[in-house]
């Protein structure tokens, strides 16, 4: 039990880290970024390339992995999001070409075979890779019965410590303010000299380096990156998460992240391992009947 | 009498919106329904339409009582309206848009739709024979428009569309909200045509607009709301005259003495304080303008909002400028900002292009602008907007102090600086978008209807604070629908009408000039 919960906080952490920059996105434009699950992946198999078929450092991997997935949100605002605002595009719009661009990346990872046009981004096609042991440092203790993974206990406060810094900005600071200022009033922010399109950018490149690191720590202390793992194992669930929490709501999207890692490992302690996908539906599902706004989102009020 | 209103009351929250009117229109009439801004007639016309249920109060159309009713069965009674925002469907054609509106006079016939009857295919031909001969009524032609989706019309014709789809209901009595807005003056004169037409063919009318020389020239009688009261009520001519008309639409020096004794002092009496006031003031066209706009003109898709309008203010003065709702003002301001884009002209302030730099670079510049409506950020607080206001100073280090002097100055804010911002009153809110606009540090500063919606005296403590920041040097450029107290504090002003700046020169000079009791009385 005591190893489910340890887990339940890990996978929550991962969670978490995913649906916060997620939120955020959604806070500022009013628009799901569907291409944060791309990224996520993407900067997973960033930082096993460089690793293992350009022979870097781990760290100078997961960083460069983090600084490509901020330049992905560069991408996505000035590729799929940007030129649709110009024209006042309807927020379908900006959703479609979000899944077009996640759609793009996936499929340039899948690709990527020995001798083929991305084999510097990825070898191993569709097949699923881990870290070679050795790569970063990973001790293992056994305490009271526990076992305890290095790999698996540092992403608890590296998510955290993230979480409560963007918490922080966002609450107490000048550009924490005029990002809050953008996402209530676009017009009002502009009429106080606040750069729009600047301020998108930079939410772009907070949450997709946010995402690219919950992607790198999810491959790492798995051992499991694929050009799957955004698609299979955080996008629906990102959605759950910040349902769960208030869409918008950063600490409605850190709470919904452990909420939802709980009762994912509830659900396989009580039913077993083969209703885990499902769970998150059902969580989403029973959150949108019984109070749509969320844990921390505004009471939702019919526009006239 | 075929529309008769008793005692009609609407309140929204604490706002008195319709506070008691009553009206008698009588068959065949065409009614006049005018008021400034805010006055509660659009409210009035959406209570009668059945659009905003009744509160207390009565209203017959004839021998039908209208209370409780919703808004297909007033229809159905045979009441039609137009909308001050045009509703077409967009996406079906003109004849369709006319069609649909047909639809409460025929029977029930959904059945007979899905299938092939012969009986309904003739009952839709003579359908489409019926829209377009309501087209033709309208002025509008069926073989060039019917066809084309109601969204692709130019704008005018839109209008026109609309009163075709209202005739269709085969209505007692038709009601246009603002039908001529956004029109050209040969525009409006053909609106005025189309209404004397409907009128001779028996069909009563009852007119809501803003532009006086259609509604006297076009009215039999004309009724005056204002704050939700009816303050008047005859033909155009004794309404015109009022004294307690005019003071409504130019506002006075001081409100509370209108409140005590409405109507008690005439347009003369204020305008002898104004006079006064004026008579230090100078009243030429700076040469070293600081803000220098030429020939500005603006469109909101196939609408002409402003067209060609020139204005230059001096370094250090208070221009206002004043017109009919509707009259290009607002519009003119938020391309100054950079809000919209100007479709030509230029506007220069102080070596910088307004028409293409970006608003963010406009407000570093030295430009800030108090927008109609406020804008404040009610999620945040009171004291993070203030905090917010500085974004674009290059000098942060000194914000503190200046937040903590601004607080000062209007001690509301302090007592309110941790509550968010929502929460405040009208007059609050006003008080808190206007420091904001003051920690930009700006050398011209654009207030947009700063006494729009207050209480007589947080009017008297926004024009106050208007004065004090003026003296410390900031050039004051000011939209205000209360013309008499703009006038008041400008150094000079601008009557714009139509999108056009129809006259400037000091506040005196134009008070006494008979233009500016046409721009907003058509008189």
């Amino acid at each position: 039990m005591g190893q489910q919960i340890l887990n339940a906080i890990f996978i929550g952490s991962i969670y978490a880290l995913f649906a916060v920059g997620y939120t955020l996105v959604f806070g500022v434009l009013d628009i799901l970024n569907l291409a944060h699950s791309a990224v996520f992946t993407l900067a997973a198999a960033v930082a096993y390339t460089l690793v293992v078929n350009h022979g870097q450092s781990f760290w100078v991997a997961c960083a460069l992995g983090i600084v490509i997935a901020a330049l992905m949100g560069l991408v996505i605002e000035y590729l799929c999001l940007r030129p649709l605002r110009r024209r006042r595009a309807p927020p379908i719009a900006a959703l479609i070409s979000t899944i077009g661009l996640a759609l793009i990346i996936v499929a340039a990872i899948e690709q990527g075979r020995p001798g083929t046009l991305f084999s510097w981004l990825w070898v191993d096609g569709a097949n699923p890779v881990t870290m070679p042991p050795g790569t970063f440092p990973n001790p293992t203790w056994n305490v009271a019965g526990l076992t305890l993974e290095g790999a698996k206990l540092a992403v608890i406060p590296i998510s955290i410590v993230l979480m409560l810094i963007l918490g922080y900005v966002m609450r107490f600071t000048q550009v924490g303010r005029g990002l809050r200022a953008v996402a209530e009033n676009p017009r009002a922010a502009r009429l106080m000299g606040i750069d729009v399109d600047r301020m998108i950018s930079l939410t772009l490149v907070i949450s997709s380096a946010l995402g690219g690191l919950a992607g790198i720590l999810f491959g790492v202390a798995l051992g499991d990156i694929s050009p799957y793992i955004g698609r299979d194992s955080v996008e629906v669930r990102g959605l759950a998460v910040i349902v769960l929490g208030g869409m918008g709501s950063i600490p409605g999207a850190v709470l919904g992240g452990y909420v939802l890692g709980a009762i994912e490992v509830l659900a396989v302690v009580l039913l077993g391992s083969n209703v885990r996908a499902g769970v998150a539906f059902a969580a989403l599902f029973l959150m949108l009947v019984l109070r749509p706004q969320g844990l921390f989102g505004a009471q939702l009020r019919e526009r006239l | 009498m075929l529309l008769r209103l008793d005692e009609v009351q609407r309140h929204f929250g604490g706002v008195h919106a319709v506070d008691g009117v009553t009206l008698d229109v009588e068959k065949g009439a065409i009614q006049g329904l005018i008021g400034p801004n805010g006055a509660g007639k659009t409210t009035l016309v959406n209570v009668i339409t059945g659009y905003v249920p009744f509160q207390s109060g009565s209203a017959w159309l004839e021998s039908d009582q209208l209370a409780g009713l919703s808004a297909h069965r007033v229809a159905g009674l045979g009441i039609a309206r137009t909308f001050q925002n045009i509703r077409l469907f967009k996406d079906l054609s003109a004849a369709e848009n006319v069609i649909v509106g047909m639809h409460s006079r025929r029977r029930d016939d959904t059945l007979a739709q899905l299938g092939t009857v012969p009986a309904f295919r003739r009952d839709q031909r003579a359908r489409v024979n019926e829209a377009h001969r309501l087209m033709e009524v309208a002025g509008l032609d069926p073989g060039e428009v019917g066809h084309r989706p109601a969204g692709t019309l130019p704008y005018g014709d839109q209008r026109r569309l609309e009163i075709a789809r209202a005739l269709a209901l085969q209505p007692r009595l038709l009601i246009l909200d603002e039908p001529a807005a956004g029109m050209n003056p040969s525009e409006k004169q053909g609106i005025r045509e189309l209404i004397e037409r409907l009128n001779e063919d028996g069909l009563t009318i009852l007119l809501i607009d803003h532009d006086m020389q259609l509604v006297m020239g076009v009215c039999t009688r004309v009724a005056v709301l204002n704050f939700g009261r009816k303050i008047a009520d005859g033909t155009p001519q004794e309404v015109s005259t009022d004294p307690g008309v005019i003071k409504a639409y130019l506002g006075t020096g001081s409100e509370r003495e209108v409140s005590s004794a409405p109507g008690a002092t005439g347009v003369e009496e204020v305008a002898a304080e104004v006079q006064a006031a004026a008579a230090t003031k100078r009243s030429v066209e700076p040469s070293n303008a600081i803000l220098d706009v030429r020939n500005l003109s603006i469109s909101y898709g196939s609408v002409n909002a402003v067209r060609g309008a020139s204005l230059r203010v001096a370094a250090g003065e208070v221009v206002a400028l004043i017109g009919a709702n509707g009259a290009g003002k607002t519009t003119i301001l938020s391309a100054l900002s950079g809000l919209i884009k100007a479709s030509s002209g230029t506007a220069v302030f102080d070596g910088l292009d307004l028409t293409t730099a970006k608003p963010s670079a406009i407000v570093r510049h030295g430009l800030a602008h108090v927008p109609e409506g406020r804008e404040i950020l009610g999620r945040q607080t009171v004291l993070e907007n203030l905090e917010l206001a500085t974004w674009a100073r290059r000098d942060r280090a000194a914000t503190a102090t200046e937040i903590a002097a601004v607080m000062k100055r209007f001690p509301i804010l302090a007592e309110r600086k941790n509550m968010r911002a929502g929460t405040l009153s009208g007059g609050e809110a006003q008080i808190l978008a206007i420091a904001r606009g003051l920690l930009a540090k700006p050398r011209l500063l654009l207030l947009d209807e700063p006494s729009l919606g207050l209480a007589p005296q947080m009017v008297d403590q926004v024009f106050a604070a208007i004065a004090e920041i003026h003296r410390d040097g900031t050039t004051i450029l000011l939209v205000e629908q209360n013309a008499l107290r703009a006038l008041g504090i400008a150094d000079r002003a601008y009557v714009i009408e139509t999108g056009q700046i129809l006259l400037s020169g000091s506040g005196d000079d134009l008070l006494h000039n008979p233009a500016v009791r046409r721009a907003y009385l058509g008189g």
